[in-house]
């Protein structure tokens, strides 16, 4: 009786969390969902559906951040280059990584080095780029050997942690795929 | 550009179940079941088929009082058609774009 008692309990819980995901976008049917679980009389089989409408529930949001996301990715990634081939503030730079893996991280929290990783690199592979190729912008007077540009790589920890901040900001506001 | 795409073997799954009968009205866990889907590849599966328009949902009174009501579904004329060409020809999936029926 308690197996019981324990099961419906679970499933509810878990039912909960599913409908409260699914209704963000789709209300209608994270209503349907929990009206069917709760049309489920053996405590198993409500377990199994809870579980499943879980799923259904962070698939759904995957798929509506997922058309997002590679685009926003790529206008982060092209807007990096484009500054660090116009200007060389190193202040700047870092203020416009930050505020791109901010936005990454609020828009796709689960892609947290998917995120940084790109965009935290970007400048040391334009100076590797400029090193390499001969090729650099007019601002650029002093030429670097290919450590010293490599060392930009630093970059990519601002970036994880702007694109964590991100993720938390989302969390606050509700909409974080891993809260509560 | 759009790039087309053939329906999964889960969507046709669901097609098919629906098909079956396709002026009844079913419900989520019996859909389930006649397609061998979990609730969580189920639900994102009618979500689509409804914001394409092939399928229609509507809420149930309950058979039983003290029951809950449920959400049932149908295939659209749309649906039923687009079922038939698929189980008759399995080349319809090319009609859809590329967020359609994965």
């Amino acid at each position: 009786m308690t197996d019981v008692f324990s099961r419906t309990w679970l499933a509810d819980q878990l039912m909960r969390r599913a409908a409260r995901r699914m209704r963000r976008r789709h209300p209608d049917w994270a209503a349907a969902m929990v009206a069917e679980g709760e049309a489920l009389v053996s405590g198993g089989e409500r377990l199994a559906w809870a579980a499943g409408c879980l799923d259904a529930s962070y698939r759904a949001a995957e798929t509506s951040e997922a058309a997002l996301y590679a685009p926003a990715l790529l206008v982060g990634v092209g807007g990096m280059i484009l500054y660090q081939w116009s200007a060389d503030e190193s202040l700047v730079t870092l203020v416009v990584l930050a505020l791109i893996c901010l936005a990454l991280g609020a828009l796709s929290p689960r892609r947290l080095w998917l995120s940084a990783l790109p965009v935290g690199l970007v400048v040391a592979a334009v100076n590797v780029f400029e090193t390499l190729t001969g090729v650099h912008p007019a601002y650029e007077t002093a030429r670097h050997g290919l450590a010293h540009n490599l060392r930009w790589v630093v970059l990519v920890a601002p970036a994880l942690m702007a694109v964590a901040a991100g993720r938390f900001a989302r969390s606050r506001l509700g909409g974080h795929p891993l809260s509560p | 550009m759009i790039r087309n795409r053939t329906p999964s073997r889960q969507t046709r799954a669901v097609l098919t179940a629906l098909l079956d009968r396709p002026l009844e009205w079913r419900h989520g866990y019996e859909l389930s079941k006649l397609s061998g889907l979990s609730s969580g590849t189920l639900y994102p599966l009618l979500i689509r088929l409804h914001d394409r328009g092939l399928l229609e949902a509507r809420w149930m009174e309950p058979e039983r009082p003290g029951r809950p009501a449920r959400h049932a579904y149908r295939l659209s004329s749309a649906g039923a058609a687009f079922a038939r060409d698929l189980a008759g020809a399995g080349q319809a999936g090319a009609i859809f774009g590329r967020e359609a029926l994965a």
